[in-house]
């Protein structure tokens, strides 16, 4: 028992017969909140009996309380019409200070009770009169009487169900506890109280220790939450795990720039200018400037000629001629593949394998799957004999290392700078199948213009979803959550 | 991507020799390996909405889907055969101004075809998703549908008055002149750019003098394709005559095996030129069974090379080393002999490919700025404080709040006024995360480590993406004491200098603010948040900051 517990145990003892947890508070200058885990403990260690009533309290709403006093809009429609004797719908509810909804609902109670007619003036207009007399209903005694502070008895259920039906009364449930001290509690605090709670300096200092006993903890109420736990990101933490992996598979990591040319992000890549990629609804672009500077006009003119008519590769080339003010445009990095191009062009080395974690932006929807800012992990390898069926197996490791993968699809499908292309599906224990990644050997008329003489493999893998998948969120915006008591309990 | 809808019913049927297929998840398995994705199928119509990659449009009609089901399901192998022949009377003569606008153009005949409702909504959804696709939102190719028999031949591509020259538009009920379409209905204004600065306007042009279109935008009405055409005039023109041609391939190739009589047009282009269109000559391209081997990681032989390819619709002869392929004309995505490695490829089957274990020796590492970001998140993190990771996007609205006074890096085309420009700093967003937290414990500390951009006209790309760090304490004794004593702390744990510099900035109280200068370089600010940028945002809590340049 610790001391929260005797406190409230010996309160109980003190007070002969069951206290609220209010009372028991009070009685052992505890919170609320303390005597509620305390009593958890005694009633396991069968030192104390716990009584919960749960009851359900009516009261009126806002609505329900405005008609208790000034009287039911149909009460009001009446009182209105007995000094007109007969008028039109306008004239009376304008009498009685009736609204556009409360004019309906007065309406419709009043002709339900058979309080009013229909009928014609004498000059033919509609109007209305009077009809059964208006006896005060049950209704309106009962609102009267939960005003007044009454509560419901059994009988006034189909009454409450009306009322709860126009909305004029909710319902609350009240929850208590309440607790008494059982028999072998006296002995329990007794043997209790010549325990110790804590071990002093004092006590080490002067050794009186030594003939110390120490009261024991319940093993279930120990431990409590930390509420300032300070930690580091979940999805950040989830992609360190990730790099590390990717470190360990023997791929060194390289960074990019958040705003990039058209140049390094497409043309590059072999992406023709007029791609629908390209389109100014799927790339996001810089206001001032617009333009940046192709760094080496000798790789600008070598791109030219492959998007112009392939170069000396033999392809037949997108046949136009690539405009230098296009390449220039400064853009938000729409993916992560023009990591690649950079970096084969300024830092090729074969063999080699790279990674990249990027931040990249396109316009879209925003909803809980997609957002305009997202993650890509992806990279390279190079390797002189670097063949289809070797990025085959490297996406193999992918599925195995990265996604505990126990099943492994490839399947055709089409990137612009790739050929040939695939998509990797894997089957996650648990999971089911998903599509996490994509991969392809980049075209030759790409690595022609970078200088590359070397196979190259373009990955990539859906990390966001992938990250979703494995940290049990469904909502994409909640990888960059702003919850502190999210991040703090993750 | 781009989506069809086909009928379940009609595409199996195309198949024909009694094809059938145990259930959706079969077919959909034998639409992967022909590079189609199934992504549902409607009960109640039927219908199958595919999902079709860009680079083949030749897929974008039942008739295509089942053309390569049927190549990898080994029903038929090799090119199909087309029986298309040249007309004797269908002829287009393209005038030098129109061609000056739109050098390319194509056109056929089909004849003994019975639409039915349903075949002509697909025929304009096959012509729209082309025209988006391969044609480029019809700047590249744009086609025009008009029933034969309302056309008199010879028709000429010519240019016309826009101010004069009228027609009823499809979907109008009165004649327009050609600047009012171009200004007023739906498609004028959304196709206006590709004909824009030409005081004259393309035209296709009857024999009669009937005006059957302004090209690319829209069709005249009495000439327009009903369930009633029997003959069909198919043309689409454009800037690249590759793409023009096999596009009207496609559609003439679908038409052929839907049984229709299928004819070439005469088009004679102003420098002399005669051409029947569409050119359904091969186009061939070799490549070495050894380079196919090397891609792929093979031993293929020569033999089963040509019968991949074959699967893939491809006829194939060898040629010592070499395999020449013809190419149909319907396929417009063959570049360079890697593009005929990919249909080997497909041909075999992903699934048959034994995926080879990397073999190269290369050494991990991580980036030095990651190794560098690890350092800083778990000093942050061991001082006591949240990490956060925050989106790079932010708003002027935003910096204006924390008067952080950074030069805003705009984006020219927000979707979203809360995402318009790009982070310069990190307070701002760490501020804001904050504010939306009152209701949580205090105290609240918080960090994040991560890249925001700033202008640079010294480099190429004139944005420097940079590494920063920003602490934030919010608790009713927040101190700059206590931002301060974080960042001498880890200036020691990265055994650098840490010194503090007087300084003032509506940002932060006059007098509790201080920049920060690691080895000799100012690297930061710290300071107690001002009352009114902490007001800005709602905050009852006192907040001390840091923010640091954490790139060295």
């Amino acid at each position: 028992m610790n001391d929260n517990e005797l406190k409230v145990l010996k309160a109980l003892l003190d007070a002969h017969g069951y206290l609220s947890a209010g009372q028991a508070a009070r009685e052992s200058g505890l919170e609320v909140s303390a005597v509620q885990s305390a009593l958890v403990t005694l009633e396991k260690m069968k030192l104390a009996e716990v009584r919960r009533e749960e009851k359900k309290l009516i009261s009126l709403s806002k609505e329900g309380e405005r008609y208790a006093r000034q009287g039911t809009p149909e009460r009001r429609l009446v009182k209105a019409l007995r000094e007109l004797k007969e008028a039109p719908l306008e004239e009376v509810s304008a009498n009685a200070g009736l609204d556009g909804n409360e004019k309906k609902i007065a309406l419709q109670w009043a002709f339900r009770n058979k309080w009013v007619k229909n009928g014609r003036g004498n000059d033919g207009r509609a109007v209305l009169s009077l009809g059964a007399p208006a006896v005060e209903t049950r209704e309106e005694l009962l609102l009267q009487a939960l005003l007044r502070g009454k509560h419901l008895g059994a009988a006034d259920a189909s009454l409450e169900a009306i009322l709860r039906q126009r909305g004029l009364v909710s319902e609350k449930v009240e929850k208590s506890v309440s607790l008494k001290a059982l028999p072998p509690a006296k002995k329990a605090l007794e043997e209790n109280a010549a325990l110790l709670g804590q071990l002093t300096p004092q006590m080490l200092k002067d050794g009186s220790w030594r003939n110390a006993r120490f009261r024991e903890y319940g093993l279930e109420t120990v431990a409590a939450p930390l509420p300032q736990l300070a930690r580091k990101h979940v999805y950040r933490e989830f992609l360190e795990r990730m790099k590390t992996k990717l470190v360990g598979m023997g791929f060194r990591e390289v960074r990019g720039s958040l705003v990039e040319m058209e140049f390094w992000n497409m043309d590059a890549l072999f992406m023709p200018q007029d791609h629908p990629a390209r389109d100014i609804h799927d790339v996001f672009k810089i206001r001032q400037p617009r333009e940046g500077e192709i760094p080496d006009e000798e790789v600008f003119k070598a791109v030219y000629s492959a998007h112009k008519g392939g170069d000396s590769t033999g392809s037949r080339g997108w046949r136009y001629p690539m405009s230098k003010s296009v390449s220039q445009s400064l853009i938000l990095r729409s993916h992560d593949t023009g990591i690649s191009a950079r970096n084969l062009f300024y830092d090729f080395r074969s063999p080699d394998r790279v990674f990249f974690f990027a931040h990249v932006f396109r316009p879209d929807e925003i909803d809980w799957k997609h957002f305009i800012e997202f993650n890509q992990l992806g990279g390279y390898v190079t390797d002189e004999s670097m063949s289809f069926r070797e990025m085959l197996g490297y996406l193999k490791t992918f599925a195995v290392e990265v996604f505990g993968a126990k099943g492994v699809r490839f399947l055709p499908t089409y990137y612009p700078f790739t050929e040939p292309s695939v998509t990797l599906n894997v089957e996650i224990p648990g999971k089911g199948w998903a599509e996490v990644g994509g991969a392809g050997m980049f075209r030759p008329e790409m690595l022609c213009a970078l200088g590359v003489k070397h196979p190259v493999i373009a990955w990539g893998l859906g990390i966001d979803r992938l990250a979703m998948l494995t940290l049990g969120i469904t909502d994409i915006r909640e990888l960059n959550s702003h919850k502190i008591d999210f991040l703090r309990s993750r | 991507m781009v989506t069809i809808t086909v009928r379940k019913k009609q595409l199996v049927a195309l198949l024909g020799n009694g094809v059938k297929f145990k259930d959706l998840d079969e077919l959909g398995y034998r639409l992967e390996l022909a590079k189609v994705v199934l992504e549902s199928h409607d009960e109640k119509t039927d219908g199958l909405t595919l999902e079709i990659t860009p680079d083949r449009p030749d897929l974008l009609s039942a008739y295509g889907v089942a053309r390569a089901l049927k190549g990898t399901l080994g029903i038929e192998a090799g090119s199909p055969k087309t029986r298309i022949s040249d007309s004797s009377g269908h002829k287009i003569i393209v005038e030098k101004d129109a061609a000056a606008i739109r050098p390319v153009m194509v056109g056929a005949v089909v004849e003994g075809l019975k639409f039915s409702h349903d075949d002509v909504a697909s025929l304009f959804e096959t012509q729209e998703k082309i025209n988006a696709t391969i044609g480029r939102n019809r700047k590249r190719v744009s086609f025009g549908l008009y029933d034969a028999d309302k056309v008199a031949f010879p028709i000429r591509f010519r240019t016309a008055d826009a101010e004069k020259t009228k027609f009823v538009p499809l979907k109008a009920t009165s004649p327009m002149t050609l600047r009012q379409m171009v200004e007023t209905i739906p498609k004028g204004m959304e196709y206006a750019k590709l004909v824009e600065g030409h005081k004259n306007l393309p035209v296709l042009q009857g024999a009669d003098g009937l005006v059957l279109g302004l090209i690319p935008i829209i069709n005249e009405a009495t000439s327009a394709v009903t369930e009633n055409t029997t003959r069909l005039l198919i043309e689409n023109e454009g800037t690249d005559w590759h793409s023009c041609n096999a596009s009207l391939a496609m559609f003439c190739q679908d038409f052929a095996e839907a049984g229709a009589k299928v004819t070439r047009c005469e088009v004679s282009y102003p420098d002399g030129r005669n051409v029947f269109t569409p050119d359904t000559k091969s186009d061939g391209m070799k490549v070495s069974v050894s380079q196919v081997n090397k891609m792929l990681g093979v031993q293929f032989s020569p033999a089963h090379v040509v019968a991949c390819l074959a699967k893939q619709r491809i006829d194939a002869r060898v040629e010592g080393d070499f395999v020449h392929c013809e190419i149909p004309a319907y396929r417009a995505d063959f570049l360079h002999p890697a593009d005929l490695v990919e249909e080997v490829a497909i041909g075999n089957g992903y699934d048959n490919f034994e995926p080879l274990a990397p073999t190269a020796f290369t050494k991990g590492s991580l980036a030095p700025q990651t190794l560098h970001e690890q350092i800083l998140r778990d000093f942050f993190t061991g001082a006591g404080y949240l990490e956060l990771s925050t989106y790079v996007l932010t708003n002027g609205e935003k910096i204006r709040k924390a008067k952080s006074g950074e030069e805003l890096v705009e984006v020219l085309n927000p979707v979203s006024r809360d995402y318009s420009a790009m982070r310069g700093t990190l307070l701002p967003n760490l501020l804001e995360v904050l504010s939306q937290n009152t209701h949580n414990d205090y105290p609240q500390r918080v960090f994040e480590v991560g890249e925001v951009v700033v202008p640079n006209p010294k480099l190429h790309e004139k944005m420097e993406t940079r590494l920063h760090a920003c602490i934030v304490a919010a608790h009713a004794a927040a101190s700059m004491t206590e931002a301060a004593s974080a960042g001498m702390e880890l200036a020691k744990r990265l055994g650098k200098s840490f010194a503090l510099g007087k300084f003032t900035s509506p940002q932060f109280i006059p007098g509790r603010c201080a920049e920060v200068w690691i080895d000799a370089k100012k690297a930061g600010v710290v300071g107690e948040v001002h009352p009114e940028v902490l007001a800005n945002f709602g905050l009852q809590a006192p907040c001390a900051a840091l923010e640091i340049f954490a790139g060295e």
